[in-house]
Parts: C-alpha cells; structure tokens; sequence
C-alpha cells in the first residue's frame, strides 16, 4: 500500500515538460558539521544540479542533523521521508552487512586505490547490494583516514594498547580494539569531549579532520596514524524514487555526482594530511607508523576480517578477493 | 464486558509495571558499566546500548498507564472554566483525538517494524541486535495508548479513570 | 501554513489534549495535509524511536528515581531542616540554598529538566509547608533548573559545538562567569521576594544536630561531583551511582523502604518519565514536519535578510528564538536554527562563543516559556495541584531577569568571553 502512495507522490512532484529537464524537489539531508570537505563537496553537487537544470531540478537541502541524524537517515532514505541523503558506511553497514568492507582494518593503503575500487567491479557489487534494500548510491565521498588518539602513551606497536579504554564508533572498529588488547568504549557523542579530558576513558578513535574540529588537541595527548581504516560516506537516493527520474535528470545527477566525488577525493587526501600537521602544531604528540612496520599492525587485525566475512558472507569475502587481488 | 474491561486496565498496569523495570534495569546496568570499567578495567560492551532500549520501552510502555492515571500534562486555563457539559464535550473530543493518533502511530509503527524486520536492520555496534526488536516496544505501547483512549472514551466525559495502583 | 500549526496547537491545548498528544496529532496533521498525505506516515515511527535514541537521555528517568527515593526515604526533609536551621534567619534564606541547590546540580547534571525534577520534588513540599508562597517557590525551581544548561558541562554547548566547530571547552569556560552572575541575580531576586519569611535563629546546638542528621544526604552530592571531576563517570553515568547511593542510605540508614513504597516511588517514576519523554518525541516529530516544510528556516532567513544594522539583526534573532522557544523543544531549536544562524553570525563580525552563550540564554527561555516549556511541565508533574499558569506567573519576573542579562551581556560581552581571551591560547 505504501509504495502505491510512493508513486501518486512522485507524479504529483514530477510534471512533463518536452524540452529541458522535468520540475521535481530533491529533499537531500547530511548529517555532517557545514565546514567538512564532504559537506562543502554536497553543498556544491545541489547548486550545480539546481543551475545546470535552470532551477527545475530543486534540490532542497537540510544540511548539519537539522532534519535527520545519522542514526535515522538510512530509514527516512528507504522508506522516502527524503529523497537523498549522506550517511557512513559504517552506519549503512547495519543494513548492508557488506558496506562494512570499509571497515576492515587496511584495506586500501592509498587514495587513488579507493577511488578505483569504487568506480570498479567492488563499487559495483556495493551499488548493487544497497540496491536490493532499495536505495541507490549515487556518489562514494571519502571521509579520510581514521586514527587513534589517546592520553597514556604513545603507541608504536598494537601491544601498546594493552588495557587502554578508547571510546568507539561502530562494530568493526570495537573489534580491532579489542584485538589489539583495549577495550571499547560505548558513550554518547557528546560525551566523548569530557570523557577525554577527566580521563573517563584513555583514547578515542576517528579521523584527524574530525578530531581538530573536536578540538582533542585539547584534551588528548598522543595521536597514532596508522590509516587503519578508510571512511566512506554515501551520498543514496531512494530507489523508487530515482527508477521513476526522467532520463535526462538522471544522467545530470549521475554526472555532477561523478565531479563532485573526485573534488571530494582529493579534499579528503589534503584534508588529511593538513589536520594531522595541525594537530601537532597544537602540541599534541603525533607517531606515524612507518610503512616497513604495518604489517604487524595487519596482522594483529586479522581476527576482525573473520569478523566482517561472518557477517558479510559470500558477498563480504568477494570484495575482499577483488582488493586482495591488487 | 466487565471483565474485559478490567483485563484491559491490568494489561495497562502491567505496561507500567515493566516500564518500571525497565527503568531499574537501566539503573543496574549503568551502575555495573561504571565499577566494571573504573575498578577493574573492563568496560562492557552491552550497557550503553541495552540502556537506551530500556529507557524507549519505558516511555512507550508507561504512556498509556500515565493517560489512565492522567498523568500526562494538559493545559488547564480554559477547561477549569467552562461548565460541566463543555467538560464532557471537550472530554469525549480529546479522547478521541488522542484514539486517533494512537491508532496510527500503532499501524505506522507496525507497518515500521515489518520493513526493519524485512530489510534485516541490525544495531551499528558489536552486539548487532535486530532493531526489529526494540523498535517493536513503539507498537506495544502505541496498542497499549489505544486500549487506554477506548477505556476512556467508555469511562465518558468525567474524570472516572482516577488514581490506580 | 503558520497559522494551521500555531491556531492548531493553541485550539488542542485549550480543549485539554495533553500536550505529548497535541505536538504528536499536530505534527501527524501536517504530514498529512503538507507533506504528501499518508506516505508520509512512515516518518513516525522512526522520528518517534529516534527522539529517545540517545544515552544522555537515560539519566532523566534515573534522576526521577533518584529524587522519589529521597523524598519517601526522608533523607530531602533531613536536608531541608538542616538548610533551614542555618539560614532561616536570613529574609528568604531557604530560598537562596534552594537555588544553591539547583546551581550545584545543575553543574552535575548538564540538564535542566533533571534539575528541575530532583530539587523540585524535595524542595516544594519543605518550603510550602515553612511559609513560602507555592507561587514564588514554583518559579524559582522552573528558573533555578535552567541554569543546568549555562553553568558547564551542558548539552546545548556541546551541541553547539558538534554543529558548528566551535571549541566545546571554550564554551564551557565561557558558561561559567554568566551562569555565576546570573545565579546570583536570582538569588537576590528570590531573597528579595520572599523577604518576609524570617524566622528566628537556630542555636548552634540545633543546626549542628540537624547537620549530623543530614549528613547522608550531604555524602550523595559529594560522591557524585567527586566522582565525575576525576572522570570515574560521566554525567549520565552519575545518574545510576546518585539512583543507587540513595537505595543505599535508605534501606541501611533510614530503614524505612519497604515493597509498598518501593512499588509508589517504581509507579511515580513511570508516570513521570513517560510524561516527560513522550512531550519530547512530540516535540521531535512537529520539530521534524516544521523541518522539512522549511518553517522555521524561512522565518530566521526573513529576519537575518533584511538590510539594516548588525545589531538591529541580533536583535531580531533573539525575538525569532524567543518566538521558536514557545513551540520548539530546546535540541530541535539548537540543530534547525545554528546551521543558519552560525554563518549569519560570523558573517555579520560577532564573536561565536560570545553568541553561544546569549543562544544558550535563549535556551533557558526556552524552557520556561508557555505553551511548551518543559521545565513548567516537570513541575506540573510533581503534584496535581499545581497548575500552569500558576507555574508561568511564578517564573515571569526570573524571565524578565534573563532577558535584562542578555542586553548586559550585548553590552559587555567580556563577561562570558574574558575568560578565554584572557587565559586560553
Ligand atoms: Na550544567
Ligand atoms: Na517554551
């Protein structure tokens, strides 16, 4: 019954015209602060959609958790309550066991390397998954690297992080926390700052962009990179909706989706590298870990790529094959 | 129909009583994270997310024993002075009001839970519960809210509901 | 369109629609006739289950727990007898610890609404019954409870900062000097209020007796801020250890717990927190069908495009807050508004951190501004007979106070910014 009033919506929204684009509203909601790369990269995908269709393609949008929060921006995206929407991987993964991959400990050792995986055979296999829950992914827009920080020590070597509490996002993550002999932590995001600064908890872990925005600077001594995992964020449009777009306005989101994913890419590599210097510059203690030494890092992180494959399946350890293969 | 009628208003009751639980529950819980984690080290990987499904439960399962109770804020400037008559009128029309969302809120959530249940939705942490599950406490208690409107609409326009325990 | 939701919400608080039903049928109302019929139904339940998605909610139920078993163990009156002996000489003396309560709790908890709820349920009944006006102690305790989110740690300041990228730990150090100055702005409005009530003083025999008895209830705060300033707990966290120490001292110190009663403070709880919590998923779910039909953003856009003077902007802001704080529930407030209003802001040359503070002001207001101010609802909640106009004539003049110290602080904003300035790099 639902889908039946989907569809008298989507042609209330939508009325022919023979030439130029066809006028329909895209509600797209992002839960991300507006200065991110990736904010600023969707911010500019809706104008250019808007002025390359003279205004008949409206993209409306909802930017920073006004409307949704990454916690129900998946189920308003299938069940149509927005039309777009950007969410992480991570969070998608709970939906599509198979989105975990980004979550795998070093999966992709450099920026070019995701961008070929997801404009190949690996994104197609992703795209098609998401697909048969009912959303569309229009756009891979890259997060960066993501980091541990924390106040005891420095880490050089995953035994390092024997006994630590380092606060967490996600399943995968907490698994490769626990592997490496730390426990994870679960609190509320607006917690983490405190927690940090009382000790409540030793370590925390996300990527260097947003841990300067966070200011940890302030309340974390050490950082250690490792680029243990790569974070994606979705740009994904619902399926029912997308199926009933005119050719024409597919073909326009496609492409300016296209462009706007390879700004994206490169603001993550830059973004990356200028946080993770400005945090030291804020005094905080930063280890590199070196290239010769990342295997023992792998290796240590290996009980979590059993983990992914459980949940993920056939399909989990497929995409694993096609990266492995590189 | 009397006993129907009781049974109702346990039901209700029973709603408020695990609501009740719940909320010990959480107590308990969180207690445990916290001598877990600073006396000995181990943080647990359930009490954060197991907490906040008892604390939705707690809400949706006690809702309706708070409308029997009366319990849920209204505002009384105009029905403090108008005569008994308008009192009833007015009862009868909030009650049915309050029926109506209930009812969708009850079908919606369901019509919610079926999807989440279909698409195989897990929880984004280590314990990966399928949030069919708590997402089913917003259907209880919206059939619980349901139950309530109707007992009420049948008390009539008058406060007859009163305090229970 | 604006008049359907505001007509609307007026004409179903008025019949006697609980509030909690009236945001919700209201928000269901608009879906329906604004936002694509009954597809768009499919929104309730996951904004419903959403609005209570949050672990820092679950210290409010704990903290509804936590005042009932102060209340029916006796340790509040304890506390109260010992405030009294050692201040009821003083013109309104009870009313100044009240809001010293209210300052240190709200300095734990980070929540205006638990504030509210914990003092309130011990503090009403002990004022009432040694003279004070209910009036006047209902206003105080809807006034003293907002200071929970100016005085740090503070939700809306943290949400401020995860929106726009300020410093969370500028904002807190900017929150403390105006939640002082305005702590003691109440107090002396309080004491001055209730000025008649002088009773003679207690001999030092007397006030130490009532010392030693209270002395439990002394312990449970102690633990508790002693607890979150070394990091054992978060603030949520202290919630469960404050729910659990009170147990403690009433089944071993007062003895007086028995399933009876244990089964009266499980019930209150309930009623309470399901009161409290189902006004927030209403509120959500208008805050999310205002949302999406773009409401309030087009009246903060209409009132920050107008080409006129940066203050005469500022002031307009402050009258739309003002205005959205009346409908709104503080979180929708801060998340809908700050996305728009943060680049306005910047745009126009004022200090971020300096608006942080007037927009957390702002937020108190929130809170106690009819017809949804949710500190006026916990306060209903606490006893029958309270009514809401009688809560709202009670808390007006501390309105007017917080009003009078925004304009002080548009006039001298180094009291909330001379801390950082002056001591942060
Ligand atoms: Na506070
Ligand atoms: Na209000």
């Amino acid at each position: 019954a639902c889908g039946d009033e989907g569809d008298k919506k989507a042609d209330a929204n939508t009325s022919g015209s023979e030439d130029g684009y066809e006028s329909t509203t895209i509600r797209l909601a992002y839960n991300l602060p507006q200065d991110h790369h990736i904010a600023v990269g969707i911010e500019n995908f809706a104008k250019e959609v808007v002025e390359r269709s003279d205004g008949k393609v409206n993209v409306q949008v909802y930017p920073a958790g006004q409307l949704l929060s990454d916690k129900d921006m998946n189920q308003s995206i299938l069940s149509g309550g927005v039309e777009m929407g950007v969410n992480s991987s991570t969070l998608w993964s709970s939906t599509v066991p198979a989105m975990g991959v980004f979550d795998v400990p070093y999966m992709f050792n450099d920026y070019s390397a995701v961008g070929e995986a997801v404009n190949g055979e690996f994104g197609d296999k992703l795209r098609g998954a998401m697909e048969e829950k009912g959303a569309k992914v229009l756009m891979f827009a890259d997060y960066g690297y993501v980091q541990f920080a924390n106040n005891k020590r420095k880490l050089t070597k995953p035994e390092d992080f024997k006994g630590l509490k380092i606060r967490s996002i996600g399943d995968l993550p907490s698994e490769l926390i626990q592997a490496y002999g730390a426990s994870p932590v679960f609190m509320g995001g607006g917690e983490v700052y405190m927690a940090l600064q009382r000790n409540t908890v030793d370590g925390a872990t996300s990527g260097t962009t947003a841990m300067l925005q966070r200011k940890y600077d302030e309340v974390t001594k050490y950082l250690t990179v490792n680029n243990y995992a790569y974070l994606e964020f979705l740009l994904a449009v619902n399926k029912d909706y997308w199926d009933k777009l005119p050719e024409k306005t597919q073909d326009l989101l496609t492409e300016v989706a296209a462009e706007t994913e390879t700004w994206i890419r490169e603001q993550a590599e830059k973004e990356d590298t200028e946080s993770a210097k400005a945090l030291e510059e804020k005094g905080m203690d930063v280890y590199y870990v070196p290239e010769e030494e990342l295997d023992v890092w792998k290796e240590a992180a290996a009980p979590v790529r059993d983990v992914f494959i459980e949940n993920a399946g056939d399909l989990g350890k497929e995409l694993l094959d096609l990266i492995d293969k590189k | 129909m009397k006993k129907v009628y009781q049974f109702m208003d346990l039901l209700i009751r029973w709603g408020a009583y695990v609501a009740g639980i719940l909320i010990l529950l959480t107590t308990v819980m969180t207690f445990y994270e916290v001598v877990s984690r600073s006396f000995f080290d181990a943080p647990t990987t359930w009490a954060t997310e197991l907490s906040i499904y008892a604390i939705i439960g707690s809400c949706f399962l006690g809702s309706a024993y708070a409308v029997r109770t009366y319990s849920h804020i209204t505002v009384d400037i105009l029905i403090n002075n108008v005569n008994d008559k308008m009192k009833t009128i007015f009862a009868y029309l909030t009650n049915t009001l309050g029926l109506v969302f209930s009812v969708i809120f009850t079908i919606y959530g369901y019509l919610h839970v079926v999807k989440t249940f279909n698409l195989q939705v897990t929880s984004a942490s280590l314990l990966r519960i399928p949030m069919y599950i708590p997402e089913s406490l917003l259907v209880i208690g919206g059939v619980l809210l349901c139950i309530a409107f109707v007992l009420q609409i049948i008390d009539g326009g008058v406060h007859k509901g009163g305090e229970h325990l | 369109m604006n008049l359907f939701f505001t007509g609307g919400l007026g004409v179903l608080l008025l019949i006697g629609l609980p509030v909690a039903f009236t945001l919700s049928l209201l928000a269901i109302a608009g879906m329906y006739f604004f936002n694509g019929g009954t597809f768009a139904f499919m929104q309730i339940p996951i904004i419903s289950y959403k609005s209570l998605d949050d672990f820092s909610l679950t210290a409010l139920p704990m903290y509804v727990l936590m005042s009932q078993v102060l209340v029916i163990s006796g340790v509040g009156r304890d506390l109260y007898e010992m405030a009294s002996r050692w201040f009821r000489h003083l013109p309104g003396g009870l009313a100044i610890a009240t809001l010293f309560c209210c300052t240190i709790f709200s300095a734990i908890s980070g929540s205006s609404v638990a504030t509210a709820v914990t003092v309130g349920a011990i503090a009403l009944p002990e004022m009432v019954k040694r003279g004070y006006d209910k009036r006047h102690v209902l206003g105080l305790l809807a006034a003293g409870g907002t200071l929970g989110i100016l005085i740090p740690p503070s939700i809306p300041m943290i949400i401020y900062g995860s929106v726009t990228g300020e410093s969370v730990g500028k904002l807190f150090v900017a929150g403390i000097v105006p939640g002082i100055i305005l702590t003691l702005a109440f107090m002396i409005f309080s004491s001055y209020q209730t000025r008649h009530i002088k009773d003679l003083p207690a001999t030092w025999g007397e006030r130490f007796e009532a010392s030693k008895k209270a002395i439990w209830g002394l312990l449970l705060p102690i633990i508790i801020i002693g607890g979150i300033y070394s990091g054992q707990f978060t603030p949520t966290e202290a919630a469960a250890v404050g729910v659990v120490l009170s147990f403690l001292i009433a089944i071993f110190v007062y003895r007086n717990l028995t399933i009876t009663t244990m089964k009266q403070i499980l019930i209150g709880t309930v009623k309470t927190n399901a009161m409290i919590l189902f006004i927030i998923v209403g509120a959500m779910l208008l805050g999310y069908i205002l949302t999406i039909l773009q409401i309030p953003q087009s009246i903060v856009n209409f009132a920050t495009a107008q080409d006129i003077s940066p203050w005469v902007i500022f002031i307009l802001i402050n009258v739309v807050l003002l205005i959205l704080g009346m409908f709104l529930e503080t979180v929708s407030i801060l998340v809908i508004t700050l996305p728009i209003l943060y680049p306005i802001i910047m745009a126009l040359g004022f200090d971020p951190i300096w608006f942080a503070i007037i927009m957390v002001i702002n937020m108190e207001l929130a809170l106690i501004s009819p017809p949804v101010g949710l500190n006026l609802f916990v306060l209903k909640g606490l006893n029958k007979e309270n009514t809401i106009s009688e809560i709202v004539k009670g808390v007006v003049p501390y309105a007017v106070i917080m009003v009078v110290f925004i304009v002080i602080l548009s006039f001298f904003p180094e009291i909330a910014t001379g801390l950082i300035h002056n001591n942060i790099k």
